[in-house]
């Protein structure tokens, strides 16, 4: 899958998660860039990714999910598995 | 040794004389890190020894966790240290009160010999550099940090008095890139840490203390007093504490400026906060994100399979964390238990809320949140501040707006609120124009030093100087 692919699949689930159809991301996005993404938050978006992707993260690998870019390098990790 | 004292007035001025005498950055480092341990020595020697062997033991941790983490030694090495510096605190901050209670459960079984508890002193600093350590042992696990090799530098971050007896938690982070520069005279770091003094002891002595001798007079034969007294008590009370710990920690912050260190904000104007939510970011901020990042995060995560019930389980657990930490006692149990049922309904009604914002004015919406912000605050604190659970629900229950109020000394009302007044309106100045209104810009040194001189003469004319130490000292 490019990169493009799941920046733009990420879109969908942050719009479907945040229940804001106006939310647009790119690599660089930040929980600072969106209200919507902060620590209450965080563990739904989590997990709405793992189901779309069909994958699931360990604790280690979450926790340093700080960025859309950062989310993108661990789902490429798990595709490539 | 307390730093609203003559003699640490003394002893600062002379570390620093002799600080920036010193040539060489490891020299420097370690005259702070003697400076700190002669600084807890004077608490007791109880302290000092815990405090050297919970570091020398945590360096070598680090070290080993980062040097095996791709077997099993390193997991092994981690859960060890984790073990070790939570059954310390537990051991020298809560076994007492778990065996009080054990003994108290077991009478109710007619056991005839509870076990003894050891009344133990509490060391000096012992919940602010246990969690700033876990954090850091938490960060080498996770890979978000490489461990100290410098011992010097490591010593230094565990042992920094500026922040050792009541915080800020310390990040590595922060403090690690600090704590390895050569440190220089510079006038701006006198500047901003004489500023930060001037505003902390501001806090502490003319409000906080003036405050505390009030409410103190108060609990101490509550149930004589009226509804009013206690409702003015404990409303007074939110502004003691949030004087005092806030005071604390911009002296903390600019002994350290001095000192060419920059230690994190801990108070972002929470008597401002819109929610508790917002009120938990602006509170105890070194507390509050380290929980969220060490304790709510993970448990959040874990639990992400079964939606909003996680969430809430995780803001429960966190704050029933936060609770405790503060002391062994039902009183801070309690506390923490309220500000978890707070953040769980406000997390469930969020949606309405958002409703209600599209048809009810901002300022009206707002307004109303701040209130409400306050006095559940307000309540919460009740237990805070009260020795039993008892007085703290008797307090409660005796709140009304009913009976004559008590008015204490004749100054006390009218300082007490000067002082308030002041530290409200720089508040408020700096949340909507965010502007300080002690910073006057001008080439004028006098024009510049003006405020804080007025604020060194308020201080010198009604401030308190026989008064207690920092509550945050306690814990």
């Amino acid at each position: 899958m490019e990169r493009s692919e799941i920046v733009a699949e990420l879109t969908k689930i942050f719009r479907k998660t945040f229940q804001n159809d106006k939310i647009s991301i790119d690599e660089q996005t930040t929980p600072s860039d969106l209200k919507e993404w902060d620590s209450l938050n965080h563990a739904q978006l989590i997990y709405a990714i793992e189901k779309h992707f069909i994958i699931k993260f360990n604790l280690k690998e979450m926790v340093k999910f700080n960025s859309v870019g950062q989310i993108c390098d661990g789902i490429e990790v798990k595709i490539k598995l | 040794m307390q730093f609203n004292s003559f003699y640490f007035l003394l002893f600062f001025t002379a570390i620093i004389l002799f600080y920036y005498l010193i040539p060489n950055k490891n020299y420097q480092r370690t005259f702070l890190i003697a400076t700190s341990l002669f600084f807890v020595f004077q608490a007791n020697y109880l302290s000092l020894l815990v405090i050297c062997l919970i570091a020398i033991l945590n360096y070598f941790f680090g070290i080993g966790i980062e040097t095996k983490k791709n077997n099993f030694a390193g997991k092994f090495i981690f859960y060890l240290a984790i073990l070790i510096n939570i059954s310390n605190l537990f051991f020298f901050k809560y076994y007492d009160f778990f065996l009080e209670n054990l003994s108290g459960f077991l009478g109710l079984f007619n056991f005839k010999n509870p076990p003894q508890v050891l009344k133990l002193i509490l060391p000096i600093g012992i919940s602010f550099y246990t969690f700033q350590i876990l954090g850091y042992l938490i960060d080498i696990w996770q890979e978000n940090l490489k461990p100290e090799k410098d011992i010097l530098v490591f010593l230094n971050y565990v042992f920094f008095f500026p922040k050792l007896l009541a915080g800020p938690i310390e990040r590595a982070q922060n403090f690690f890139p600090q704590a390895k520069e050569s440190k220089y005279i510079l006038l701006s770091n006198f500047s901003a840490g004489g500023k930060l003094l001037i505003w902390g002891f501001f806090q502490k002595l003319v409000i906080a203390d003036r405050i505390a001798i009030y409410v103190d007079s108060v609990y101490h034969n509550f149930d004589q007093h009226s509804g009013i007294t206690l409702l003015v008590c404990s409303v007074l009370y939110v502004f003691q504490v949030y004087a005092d710990f806030s005071g604390y920690t911009d002296i903390a912050r600019g002994l350290a400026k001095i000192l060419g260190y920059d230690l994190m904000i801990n108070f972002r104007r929470p008597l401002l906060a819109f929610s508790i939510t917002d009120f938990w970011r602006r509170w105890h901020i070194s507390l509050s994100s380290w929980v969220n990042d060490y304790i709510y995060m993970p448990l959040s995560l874990k639990f992400r399979a079964i939606g909003k019930a996680g969430v809430f389980i995780a803001l429960f657990v966190s704050f029933i964390i936060v609770g405790i930490w503060h002391g062994a006692k039902w009183t801070f149990v309690v506390f923490g238990v309220l500000q978890g049922i707070f953040l769980v309904v406000e997390l469930m009604t969020l949606r309405k809320k958002k409703k209600l914002a599209t048809k009810i004015p901002a300022w009206i919406l707002n307004g109303a949140g701040l209130l409400m912000t306050f006095i559940l605050i307000t309540v919460s604190l009740i237990f805070f501040r009260s020795p039993s659970l008892k007085i703290a629900l008797s307090v409660f229950a005796k709140i009304n707006i009913n009976g004559k109020l008590f008015l204490g000394t004749a100054s006390f009302f009218l300082y007490s609120l000067i002082g308030i007044l002041i530290l409200m309106m720089h508040d408020i100045c700096l949340e909507i124009f965010k502007k300080d209104i002690f910073k006057f810009k001008s080439d004028y040194f006098i024009l510049r030093g003006f405020p804080y001189a007025m604020l060194v003469i308020i201080i010198l004319m009604i401030g308190v100087f026989d008064g207690g130490q920092f509550i945050y000292f306690n814990f």
